[in-house]
């Protein structure tokens, strides 16, 4: 027996890496594609828990619009701790109350971890959508680009299949214009996004964070 | 793994040198050991004519494209560096000793590099102790942590790593504001009895990261260890080494980690 045995080693939480989906679910969306995205969400889930810290950083919410109108299917949550609800496809595109319910989670979110003396990296708002806003949608994404441009988050955007693109170009930063699924490559999508939440939960960055290949958007976007 | 002893500098073993023994070892984080990569941490330490002790640690940034190499030229630069010049006193001169210090490493760095360099690719941190029969000077740019024990077992903080708003945000040497942001202690050495420097893999194992307080059941045993009489230092750091590259270590923490023990 060495001396090192008698080493113990403090016990500190980890640091949080929340992600925020915000998922378009309305009519449009109805049959091939939300099988699609329920198989993706599925995919991101398992392939988050094969990294023992990532499944302990990565923090999953899920704000639905569609089906019920806007829906908080999933509120901050560690990946070990998640369970994919299924999601259903019908109704309007609320885009815009989704953004704003989605800053709100966020801002919650960030205060708790204050309050509890966690750290945690930038967090990630990611929106998915194949249609455009059916609600008003200016003010909520000003919003979002501003904290954005503040560091307060980083906001991605994805148009599948149907999307209007110009609009989505609208909503996001200008210096982060959105991607064009290919297909209904949401399984591609998830994994890659899942790749991209591992390395920011085992990141240390003074610039600038390498992010996989994107191999699920079309490069004429 | 690998591991360290103390290096005489100049040649000779001076008085101080003879009191301090140095432990030092490091091991490849399992996320590197997967991608392939190698340990991006170094440690080197000195021992000066005059009596100064050197200790020196330094973090490659994973971002980095030379890593490794930055963290290696950073540790022997800067100990060359302090090696061929008269050292400072007060917190002001060591801030410019230590912006001039770093410098020559960056030059090191550009030199190394040729036509191509960009600083990003040589990004690392740097811990430093600079022990004199009087003074302690704890010098530190980025994440990672000075710990010193004074007396029996009470344990201090010597240097607070800069953190930004978010996890993983640090300052590296190759940043304009790195003298600036780098932190400066001074104190007395005449009742220091341990001093620890690590990179940042083993902060979260080390510290009670909430409070910034050193957690004694981590640190006591190990001055204890480094203290042994009865075993070599080489036996002491390849000790050292299988304790950081093991199971309940990684369990923990995939970075690379390098812990740097001096006791008197």
């Amino acid at each position: 027996m060495s001396e090192l045995d008698l080493v113990q080693l403090a016990e500190n939480p980890d640091p949080r890496a929340p992600c925020l989906l915000l998922l378009d679910t309305s009519g449009s969306m109805m049959g091939k594609p939300i099988r699609a995205l329920n198989e993706g969400l599925q995919a991101f889930q398992q392939d988050v828990m094969n990294d023992d810290l990532a499944k302990r950083r990565v923090e999953v919410a899920i704000v639905s619009f569609g089906k019920g109108g806007v829906r908080t299917m999933q509120d901050f949550t560690t990946v070990e701790n998640w369970t994919p609800a299924e999601l259903r496809a019908g109704g309007s595109t609320p885009l815009g109350e989704a953004l704003r319910r989605g800053l709100r989670l966020l801002r919650e979110r960030k205060d708790l971890y204050k309050q509890a003396g966690l750290q945690y990296y930038r967090p990630w708002m990611f929106l998915i959508t194949d249609g455009e806003p059916t609600d008003d949608w200016e003010e909520a994404a000003k919003q979002a680009k501003r904290e954005d441009s503040h560091r307060g988050l980083l906001f991605f955007a994805v148009g599948a299949e149907g999307a209007n693109m110009d609009r989505l170009a609208q909503i996001v930063p200008k210096d982060r214009p959105p991607l064009k699924l290919k297909g209904l490559q949401f399984a591609e999508l998830f994994l890659w996004l899942s790749q991209s939440q591992q390395s920011v939960s085992h990141s240390r960055v003074g610039d600038q964070l390498a992010l996989p290949p994107i191999g699920w958007a079309d490069v004429s976007t | 793994m690998t591991v360290g002893t103390e290096t005489d500098f100049l040649g000779q073993t001076p008085a101080v040198a003879k009191r301090w023994q140095v432990v030092a070892a490091s091991a490849t984080g399992v996320s590197h050991s997967r991608r392939g990569g190698g340990n991006e941490d170094a440690h080197l330490s000195a021992s000066l004519l005059d009596g100064t002790l050197i200790l020196a640690v330094s973090d490659g940034a994973g971002s980095a494209r030379f890593a490794s190499q930055a963290s290696q030229l950073a540790v022997h630069g800067i100990i060359e560096y302090l090696g061929c010049s008269s050292l400072p006193d007060s917190e002001a001169g060591w801030r410019r000793h230590l912006a001039r210090g770093l410098k020559t490493i960056r030059s090191s760095f550009a030199a190394t590099a040729g036509p191509g360099y960009r600083r990003r690719d040589y990004a690392c941190t740097l811990l430093l102790v600079v022990l004199r029969p009087e003074t302690l000077v704890a010098l530190q740019i980025g994440d990672g942590c000075i710990v010193a024990q004074r007396g029996s077992e009470e344990l201090i903080r010597l240097t607070r790593p800069f953190h930004g708003t978010y996890a993983g945000e640090t300052t590296f040497v190759t940043s304009p504001r790195a003298p600036r942001r780098a932190q400066v202690t001074i104190l007395p050495a005449g009742d220091i009895s341990g001093l620890a420097l690590m990179s940042d893999g083993l902060e979260p194992l080390a510290m009670n990261l909430a409070t910034q307080v050193p957690h004694p059941p981590f640190f006591t045993p190990l001055f204890h260890f480094a203290a042994l009489p009865d075993k070599s230092i080489l036996q002491k750091c390849q000790e050292l080494g299988a304790f950081l590259g093991s199971e309940r270590i990684n369990a923990r923490t995939h970075d690379d980690k390098t812990l740097l023990l001096a006791v008197p």
